[in-house]
């Protein structure tokens, strides 16, 4: 049976997308069957036809014959169409129930649509790690993912892997599927969800088991990082290195190693102990204290950065000597 | 033929003059010319945002539309053709226009209502094209919720538009079936009906047993959006996947109300032009039946994905398939009417073959979607957009151009010019397959409806499809061009029966009918097609 | 067809063969129409059990909150409404528009102290924060714990989930009531008729149409009335 199949995926699987996932198969098999009978059906119908118009076009058949029906003929193409398709459904429905059955060790991912970004949370050791546009998953594991949304129905589809389901406000589905091959594979809404329907793209990258590991061991640990100066350096390295130096070398602004609890002299104000407080206004407000001897160049992070954003900074500053 | 001397009033067109008499007309033959002015706009409309959603699909990023305008434009495009194209199209002009001269009636049973029915799909037609100026619809033609309780404000007259439509569609089905029940002529019995007439049956029962859930379904929506209550809403409770079991329960019956009334079309035609009996007249009048009566039980294949249970998406499936058997059956037997007939190419004969070729693909493609698992990959997929429109477009509209060619002798008593019928009609198929069939491919590879930029593999089929569609656009411009054109300036008929058909309004009336139909009603003595 | 305005008409329009068949094609209409108007309350109900289903304890909330004495009166007021428009219509039958009149005064006037039980309901209901829309939504608990028969369902006792009882029951018997208005006006319309003599043993399509509208409105009624007050 499998060696059929093949053939017929050789001729028609053109038209599909790659078989990236064990399941792939079930659905690409009875595709090619209703393909292949679907082409017969349709050529011989239309080769009737065409004979029939040509054969007893007006020009070339005095009078027409009179037959208003013929038992046999009407049971034939009653009966057969019937069993066929019926035949059909239930091949179809039996591939369903095994794509469903979900291995009792698959590995558990949470998925939320919202308008108009894929979510994927990853749970370890009682940590979370929340990620968007790529999902990670490791070849040849069985994953399940519970999903819902947040906002208004989506639907999660991945062709290569021929799984997609709704996900719904209020409701938990659930999808399964083993990727088989490694490699990068589209993810797409496919229930309308507004404006950007559309740009609800993901990507979900097949990885090899150790490289998942690592990745989620990684991620997960980032992810949960609670120290205030930690969260304070990774803020500090994102909004403010490409102007001051942790040293005490000039960059565009000054460098701030040793700043905190020191008099500062400005050009525009009195001076000041450099406190929690003066840290604050350099930040929301930078004309209002400018050092002496720098330009006044910096920009406002007020709106960039949250309170507790400038709280991590702060702690990260006092630690620069 | 009818030996009746010259009716003193003249014929239906030019008895009563201005428009006031038209506006105000309850003549059926009359209506149904007013249906047809009315639709062709709406038809060329509907054409129009699909020509520019096309142009816009030629890239992969967007060419002239932001994602908003796109999904107003898809929207328009959706709800224009489904509710006031097809499904009003065939049974509410062609039906109207023939259905009581088939039976040998002077009139449908409530003209009145018929007129009444004209305006509510007016009114309902005004209502939700005028949304266009209070900011547009970005539901899609569905409305699925919770999204259509939250979008534009416009969505509510949109839905109270359709609602009202509904009221005009429920109107006609009343109309049909009381007056196939009540006001056959002397000796027509239902076994000696036309198709055409037990196609526009099948589709008024549906008619009025589907559509005022479909009210149900809207005012519950206005009901949730107006006043906010959460019925659909599933932070108060409420069930959005109820919505889409209410909405299709109506929404795919209705698609048998777009396609049956065509299949009656090519019944007919196909009998005329092969000159020969119909095959199996009882295995077609009863298919058409099957169809509406199991139409009601496949609702729940339109939500394959949506989390319904395995259980239920087996059931439906397997109902899904049984709706193929009747569909399989009237194929079967129209090629089997061609079989040692005397067939003529004629516009009306070739828009009908482009019904069966189309439509024969559009009921294959419908096995993958519903088999269970195929659907899984499919659903939602260009796939099933190319899959509706050869059901729709390759199906409904073929059929229905077949019958505005085939009864525009006896509309117009004018005959329409024969070559460029034909290269309409040949340029729609050819057109139409351009469109349609890189569909099908990009949609088994993955591209996803509703999408106004998409991925770059997908280019080349999007920018074939683009070009497909200027040919079947020109196509049916030119189709409707020439109906337009010939009604006034076409070749007057010498002969009342220009294609020797064998039903009452070829054969019992004067060229152009008069306001009565028939002065004296017909005898029937048995069944149509009788060509000995 | 005759032009003239005619009292009591005798001929049938004109593109029917007599005056039986505009008769049966009239009544199997309305007949026809009736069907949509089940189909139209069908999915209300289907609605109704499928909430009813998912959250029960609400709906036995909800439904003894109602005033099920108020609906009893509707009840009986309908019940009552039938029958005169049955009366009326046999009357308009024999010919006698003049005693079928005040049948469907009565009629009438049953469906106005049914609209106005429904408002003296509504209020209530609006007035303790049960009206689910427009923010109107704050229920009572007291009001609600107070009515609740089942007392074992007063521990841990929320309102969650009870909004959607009375969505279904605004919809519901608000539908209802506007067809009660729609049948007013039909009244009205019979009345003008009945009063101009115009109705006679062999032409009384409208007047049974009616009936035959009004009984379908009554029947929802009866269904109505216990899957929302009582069970």
């Amino acid at each position: 049976m499998r060696f059929i199949g093949d053939i017929l995926q050789t001729i028609f699987g053109f038209s599909l997308p790659e078989q990236a996932s064990e399941k792939a198969y079930l659905v690409d098999d009875l595709y090619n069957f209703v393909l292949l009978l679907s082409i017969v059906g349709f050529i011989g119908l239309m080769a009737a036809m065409t004979f029939f118009i040509i054969k007893y076009h007006r020009s070339q058949n005095e009078k027409a014959a009179y037959i208003p029906h013929n038992a046999l003929a009407e049971t034939i193409w009653t009966v057969i169409p019937t069993i066929i398709f019926v035949g059909i459904a239930i091949w179809g429905l039996f591939a369903y129930f095994k794509m469903e059955h979900v291995p009792s060790n698959a590995y558990k991912i949470n998925v939320t649509g919202k308008q108009w970004l894929w979510e994927f949370t990853y749970k370890k050791d009682g940590l979370e790690l929340n990620t968007t546009d790529i999902m990670y998953v490791p070849v040849n594991t069985p994953i399940v993912l519970d999903m819902t949304a947040t906002d208004v129905i989506h639907s999660f589809y991945v062709p290569s892997f021929r799984i997609k389901k709704d996900t719904v406000p209020g409701m938990r589905t659930r999808v399964n599927f083993t990727a088989t091959k490694k490699g990068d594979y589209r993810i797409f809404c496919t229930e309308f969800c507004g404006t950007s329907h559309s740009r609800m793209r993901g990507t979900v990258r097949v990885v090899s088991k150790a490289r998942f590991e690592k990745w989620l061991n990684r991620e997960i640990a980032e992810a949960n990082v609670s120290d205030p100066v930690e969260l304070g350096s990774r803020l500090f390295a994102r909004n403010c290195m490409t102007c001051h130096n942790v040293d005490t070398t000039t960059k565009i602004g000054p460098g701030l190693a040793g700043v905190f609890g020191k008099n500062r002299s400005f050009s525009n104000a009195a001076d000041v102990v450099a406190n929690e407080e003066y840290i604050r206004e350099s930040i929301l407000a930078p004309p209002a204290k400018i050092v002496k001897g720098f330009p006044n160049k910096m920009n406002s992070f007020a709106g960039l950065l949250s309170e507790k954003d400038i709280d991590h900074l702060i702690e990260y500053i006092k630690t620069l000597k | 033929m009818s030996a009746t001397d010259a009716h003193s009033h003249g014929n239906y067109i030019n008895c009563e003059k201005g428009l006031w008499s038209w506006l105000t007309t309850i003549d059926h033959k009359r209506i149904a010319l007013m249906y047809f002015i009315s639709i062709m706009a709406f038809f060329l409309v509907g054409g129009l945002f699909a020509i520019l959603l096309r142009l816009e699909l030629l890239s992969p990023e967007p060419i002239f539309m932001t994602g908003d305008f796109y999904n107003r434009a898809m929207t328009m495009h959706g709800s224009i053709m489904v509710f006031m194209v097809i499904v009003p199209g065939v049974p509410a002009l062609l039906g109207n226009f023939a259905l009581p001269i088939m039976l040998g009636a002077h009139d449908v049973a409530f003209p009145k209502l018929n007129l009444a029915s004209w305006y509510m799909l007016m009114l309902g037609a005004a209502i939700a094209v005028l949304s266009l100026f209070w900011g547009g619809v970005d539901t899609g033609w569905t409305f699925y919720t919770p999204y259509s309780g939250k979008s534009a404000d416009a969505v509510t007259m949109v839905v109270l538009g359709a609602f009202i439509m509904g009221f005009s569609s429920i109107m006609t089905g009343v109309n049909f079936i009381v007056t196939v029940h009540k006001l056959r002529a002397p000796g027509m019995t239902m076994m000696r009906m036309p198709l055409f007439v037990w196609s526009l049956y099948a589709t008024a029962i549906i008619q009025v047993i589907a559509t005022p859930v479909l009210g149900i379904t809207l005012l519950l929506l206005v009901f949730e959006r107006t006043f906010g209550v959460g019925i659909f809403n599933p932070a108060l409770g409420g069930d959005p996947v109820l919505f889409q079991h209410f909405f299709w329960f109506y929404s795919h019956p209705a698609v048998y109300i777009m396609i049956i009334p065509a299949m009656g079309i090519v019944s007919e035609v196909i009998a005329t032009f092969s000159q020969k009996t119909i095959f199996g007249y009882k295995a077609i009048a009863f298919s058409s039946l099957a169809i509406s009566a199991i139409s009601f039980l496949v609702w729940g294949h339109h939500m394959f994905v949506s989390g319904q249970s395995a259980l239920s998406g087996s059931i439906f499936s397997v109902l899904t398939m049984l709706v193929g058997v009747p569909t399989a059956i009237k194929l079967f037997n129209w090629v089997a009417t061609m079989y040692k007939g005397r067939v003529k190419l004629d516009t009306p004969m070739l828009f009908a073959i482009n019904f069966l070729a189309l439509f024969t693909i559009g009921g294959l493609t419908g096995l993958f979607l519903a088999a269970f698992n195929v659907d899984v990959h499919l659903h939602d997929t260009y796939f099933v957009v190319a899959h509706f429109h050869y059901t729709m477009l390759g199906g409904a509209l073929m059929g229905f151009f077949a019958g505005l060619f085939y009864w525009f002798p006896k509309m117009s008593g004018k005959m329409y010019n024969e070559v460029q019928g034909r290269i309409s009609a040949i340029m729609t198929f050819v057109g139409f397959n351009l469109t349609f069939i890189p569909q099908f491919i990009m949609g088994s590879q993955g591209m996803p409806r509703r999408y106004h930029t998409y991925d770059g593999i997908f280019t080349p089929y999007h920018v074939a499809s683009t070009i497909g569609s200027w040919i079947v656009a020109s196509g049916f411009i030119l189709a409707i061009y020439i109906l337009a054109r010939d009604f006034f300036k076409g070749e007057p008929l010498k002969d009342g029966n220009p294609w020797n058909a064998t039903t009452l309004e070829w054969t019992n009336t004067e060229i152009v009918p008069i306001h009565e139909n028939f002065t004296e009603l017909p005898t029937v003595t048995g069944r149509p097609y009788e060509y000995r | 067809m005759s032009t003239a305005k005619i009292d009591r008409r005798v001929e049938h329009s004109h593109h029917f063969s007599s005056m039986q068949q505009e008769y049966e094609a009239g009544k199997q209409g309305v007949w026809i129409f009736m069907a949509t108007e089940i189909m139209m309350f069908g999915g209300l109900f289907v609605g109704y059990f499928i909430y009813r289903f998912a959250y029960p304890e609400m709906y036995i909330a909800g439904g003894d909150s109602l005033n099920w004495v108020q609906g009893a009166a509707n009840t009986l007021v309908l019940l009552v409404s039938s029958f005169t428009m049955a009366q009326a219509v046999t009357e308009t039958m024999k010919g006698d528009n003049k005693k079928a009149l005040k049948y469907v005064i009565v009629t009438t006037a049953c469906a106005f102290i049914f609209l106005i039980v429904k408002y003296f309901e509504y209020s209530a209901k609006v007035h303790h924060g049960l009206f689910p829309g427009f923010d109107m939504w704050n229920p009572d608990m007291e009001y609600i714990k107070s009515h609740i028969r089942d007392t074992s369902l007063l521990a841990n006792f929320s309102a969650e989930n009870l909004r959607l009882f009375f969505v279904l029951y605004f919809a519901m018997t608000g539908l209802h009531g506007i067809h009660i208005l729609i049948g007013i006006g039909l009244m009205f319309w019979i009345m003008k008729r009945l009063k101009n003599n115009e109705f006679s043993s062999k032409y009384y399509t409208a007047v049974e149409g009616v009936g035959l509208y009004w009984h379908i409105v009554d029947i929802i009624w009866i269904f109505l009335f216990p899957l929302m007050y009582l069970i």
